[in-house]
Order: C-alpha cells, then structure tokens, then sequence
C-alpha cells in the first residue's frame, strides 16, 4: 500500500464515520416519543439502583475494599460503559446479525467501501448518549459530588480513561465474533441475546470482589470484567500491577486480529438470504 | 470488449437435512448439497442488456450475487470487468450497481435526501455532481418532488425509484438488477423499464437482469440467457429466440356475435376464450388460409394477428 492509497483509505473511513454519525443521529430522533420512553427507562432504572446502593451502604461502610463514594465511583464507570455499549457496538453488531438473515447486508457489501469498517460503525448513536445518559446520570452525578472525598491522581485518571478504551474494543470485538456466527447458521437470534448479557453485566461486582485466584490467572481478560471493574480498580489506585494492564492491551489487540481473520471466514461463508 | 467472462461456473449450497431426528438435528445437523449453477459459460459484451431468464430456484439470481462478488462459486472462473468480484477491490464495486426489488438499502426512517447523502459520501464522486444527476434521475422517474419525504411513507414504486437512483447515480458501467419491477403497478413497471432503456442506450451501461415479467425483459433486454436446473438452455437474442419460435402464429379474434365452439374449432387450435374474444394458434404455412377462412366465414369484428408470446416460448424451453 503507497502513501496515496493510505491516505485515500483514512479519507474515506473518516467519511463513513461522519456520515453514519449524521445518518444514526437522524434515525435516533425521527420518533421523539421512542426517546421519551427509553430516558423514562434508564432514569428509572439509575434511581432505583442508587436506593440500592445507598440501602446497602446505610448499614455497611465497604463492600469487597469499595466505600460508598469509591462504589458510585466504580457504578459511574458501569453506567458509562453501559451506554458506550448501547450506543455503538450492540446496534452494529445486532444490525449485522439481522443483515445477514434477511439479507440486507448485500445491498452494501457490493458497495466501494471497507466494509468491516462500516458495518463497525454503521450506527454511532450519539442521541442515546446525549438524551439518555447525560439526564439518567444526573442523581449520580450529584451524589458523587455531594459525598466526594477521594483523590485520583492524573496517572491513575489516565489508566482508568485506557482500560474503558481497551474494555470497550475487546467487548465489541467480543459481542462482534459472536453475531458473526449468523454467517454460519443463518439466524443470530441466539447471539444476540448472549452479546446483550455481556453488555449488561457490568454492574454487580468490583475487581476486588473477586477470588484472589481468579483474578491472578488472568481470568480478568474475559470482556465483561475489564472494561468496569479493573478500570474502576486502576482509576481508585486499588491496582497499580501493570502485568495486567499488558494483558488487557495484548488481549485487545488480539481480539481486534480476530475479528478481522473471522470477518473474512464469514465472507466466505455468506450465502446471501434468498430474495 | 468483454465487460464479463464467466467460465464452468458452478454453485453448490449445503443445505441442512431435516431428517436425523431432533436431537441429532440439533446438536450434529446433516447436510445436503444441491447444485444451484452447473458449469455455466457465457460472455458479456460492454453496453449489452441481458436478461437471465429462468423458473424459481433455476439459480439466475445465484449467478447473479456471484457476478457481483456477494456468494462465492465453488468451481470455475469470473472476470467482471477485469477483476475477480469475490476480491471486492474498490475499483470494482465503483463500477457496478445491484438493485434487487425486495431488499432495501434506503433507511425507512429517514428522508430520500438524508439517504441519498450516506450514499454519496460512499463514492468518489463529487457531492456537486451527484446531486445534479441525482435530480435529473428523479425528474425523469417522476418523484422529484419526494426528496423530503421519509421512505416509509413511500409507495413501493416511489420506494423503488430511489433505490435506483441511489444505485446508479454515480454512473456505473454494470448495472445488475434483480425482479426491479416486482409488486409494482403497470405505470411505475412502464416507467422504470423506459429509464432502464434509457440509460443503457445513452450511458451505454451494460445491464443484467433477472425478472419473471416477460415485459421488462421485452422492453430491457436485446439478449436474452434461459437458465433451468442451473443450465443453460438457450443464449442468444431476443430476435433469434423469438425466430425459433416463428412457426407458429396467433389471431386475436373479437366476433360480433356467438358461434359455436365445434365451429370455431375447424379455423384453429382455440388457446383462449373470454365471451366473444377467442385466440387462435395456427401454423406459420396456413396463416393465409386460415386468416381468408376466419374473415368469410365467422362474423369477425376485429382481428389482430401476433407472433409466439414470450411466456410460451420461455415456458416451452422450461420444460425441456
């Protein structure tokens, strides 16, 4: 590949992006009262979940190492995975997933584009982020302000800020591989539900809650725990072990080789629903 | 020039068997393989409009997704103007365009316009450009005036025409096309095969087509390529197909009053009757006859004299 055929390469991922950014943004808001209901849902769910919480920490003053301020800490950490993994991989790979049995995915697999790139990024949901989290995450944006008492240091900050980075490209590549699996069997309905659980189990137990041996034989590298819990465990200075940190990078990328190798089997495996 | 050269290309699909019992299913399914394409060759010319023409599951649409680089043949070779299709190279896809009638590439959610721009920002063609033949395209398809309309709130022949124009109006040289004309009404058929023509004979694209509406081939097409149980049966065009069939000649008669039908029966083989309309099948040597007999004899008030209609030339080769 020459200079110009990179650059042309930048130039036209770079437009894919900026285009279905608009496109998913258009989408998102073309049924105002959808978004009423999903803000209605997640507002719901964050309240009732710091009642939770804060019940929990009336009676006790940590869990697993965690005090109530580190816990709405590590439960910021989810809330914002929760939402970066609803707004951008679950869409795509679940488009994906269904593209592949109806078919649909034909009509722009013979379009002049990369297309991994583009099914990766065919909905970036900025909508979902902008209506549901920033309102839902208010009454744990002010909790955590009103019973603030740590310091994160700007090395720890910048640990956290990687680990949710890596967290949410293994998870992706993860939940990606697995509606891959729809090449093959023709339905992915299965998949789907699987990549959902790994979406939302980020919620329930900080990296310190975990057995020691669990955490030491490198089970951390499995999708659902990094990306909250050891970056919450880095970000609060509870783990400064960079072996682990090397894994997740090493893990990550290696997730990201894969989903290209398999991306390429399942090409050579589509069979293309019948019209 | 051939923009196409497609040699013993072969297609065979695994198929799961049903027949193991559930759990066997289940858990260690078995396969059949059924031949879908068998060791077909032909050659595309540029600027050609070619119809694949063929019973249900005959494998033309198969051929077709393998021209276009979407399945990959499991024996033989595909040039597609000059490239491999399975490769996906870039240069390729810019080149061609697939409109298949029931698959959406438009989002239903949003607007003709606010589709139309994902798909330019896809291509290397300048946004200026694209929309000016965008909207001589939608002028000349009738629906310039549904750019700010949602797609869902479009009949499925507006719907169409902006799948069409989203396909083409970066000016491919191969334009494929699936059943385009499925589900739609006569005047929206009338109007895209008369934009098909229309473009194939100023653009010079070439178009490969498959449809089971003998009049989009008709209108479309000057060659036609009959498929049936993944063979070809007949390559040639449409002239040379209907000329084999030349043998045979049909009057459309409109009598003025009843007659009986053992009467009617003496001018010819009678293939259709509706009241006072009846359709006679004779052969091409006592066409004069049987024509002079009709008009004496029977109280004719019109009569019309027609060449083999294509569904029975395509119905007889599907048989074969």
């Amino acid at each position: 590949m020459n200079l110009s055929e990179f650059k042309e390469g930048v130039f036209i991922r770079w437009k894919i992006v900026k285009a279905n950014t608009m496109y998913s943004l258009q989408e998102s808001v073309a049924y105002t009262a959808n978004n009423w209901g999903s803000l209605a849902s997640t507002f719901i769910f964050m309240v009732t979940f710091l009642i939770f919480v804060t019940a929990i920490y009336g009676n006790v003053k940590s869990i697993a190492g965690y005090s109530y301020s580190e816990m709405l800490v590590f439960v910021f950490i989810a809330q914002v995975n929760y939402y970066l993994t609803w707004g951008f991989s679950l869409p795509n790979v679940v488009k994906l997933g269904r593209g592949v049995k109806t078919g649909e995915l034909d009509m722009y697999l013979t379009k002049p584009i990369p297309h991994l790139w583009f099914v990766t990024f065919r909905k970036i949901d900025l909508a979902l982020l902008f209506s549901n989290a920033f309102p839902s995450l208010i009454p744990l944006i002010y909790l955590l302000i009103k019973n603030y008492n740590l310091q994160i240091g700007f090395g720890n900050f910048i640990l956290g800020v990687t680990m949710i980075i890596f967290g949410q490209i293994f998870l992706h590549c993860f939940q990606f591989i697995l509606l891959l699996g729809a090449f093959w069997s023709g339905e992915a309905r299965g998949f789907e539900l699987l990549a959902y659980q790994l979406g939302n189990y980020n919620e329930p137990i900080p990296f310190e809650g975990y057995p020691a041996n669990f955490r030491n034989w490198g089970f951390v590298i499995l999708p659902v725990i990094f990306h909250t819990a050891l970056t919450a465990s880095y970000l609060l200075g509870k783990t400064a072990n960079l072996s682990l940190f090397l894994l997740v990078l090493g893990a990550t990328i290696i997730a990201l080789l894969v989903k290209n190798f398999v991306w390429k089997l399942a090409l050579r495996q589509y069979s293309s629903a019948s019209s | 020039m051939e923009t196409i050269e497609v040699t013993n290309l072969t297609k065979v699909y695994k198929v799961a068997k049903r027949d193991g019992g559930f759990i066997k299913n289940l858990f260690i399914p078995s396969y059949r393989e059924v031949l879908a394409v068998d060791k077909i060759n032909f050659s595309i010319k540029a600027g050609e409009s070619v119809a694949f023409l063929g019973p249900n599951g005959a494998g033309k649409t198969t051929t077709l997704k393998m021209l276009t680089g979407l399945i990959y043949p499991t024996a033989g070779d595909i040039s597609v103007l000059g490239f491999t299709p399975t490769d996906r190279k870039r240069e390729f896809l810019s080149d061609i365009a697939l409109v298949m009638g029931n698959k959406n590439s438009l989002s239903w959610d949003l607007t003709a316009k606010q589709n139309l721009s994902l798909f330019i920002s896809m291509y290397k063609t300048s946004e200026g450009t694209s929309w000016k033949i965008i909207r001589e395209m939608a002028e000349m398809l009738e629906v310039n005036s549904l750019f700010d309309t949602q797609i869902r709130k479009m009949s499925l022949g507006q719907r169409l025409k902006f799948e069409l124009i989203a396909a083409i109006f970066h000016k491919p040289a191969i334009l494929f096309l699936d059943e385009p004309t499925i589900g739609l009404d006569i005047i929206s058929k009338r109007k895209i095969r008369q934009f098909l023509r229309h473009i194939n004979e100023t653009e010079k694209t070439t178009i490969i087509l498959t449809s089971h509406e003998m009049a989009d081939i008709e209108r479309v097409c000057d060659r036609v390529i009959v498929i049936n149980q993944g063979k070809i049966v007949f390559d040639g065009s449409m002239t040379l197909l209907t000329n084999k069939y030349k043998d045979k000649k049909y009057f459309d008669v409109i009598l003025k009053k009843r007659v009986d039908k053992d009467k009617l029966e003496r001018f010819g083989k009678i293939v259709y009757s509706h009241n006072l309309s009846y359709t006679f099948e004779v052969s091409r040597e006592k066409q004069g006859e049987a024509i002079s007999k009709i008009i004496s004899k029977l109280p004719v008030e019109d009569i019309d004299i027609k060449p083999t209609p294509l569904d029975e030339i395509i119905e007889d080769l599907f048989s074969r």
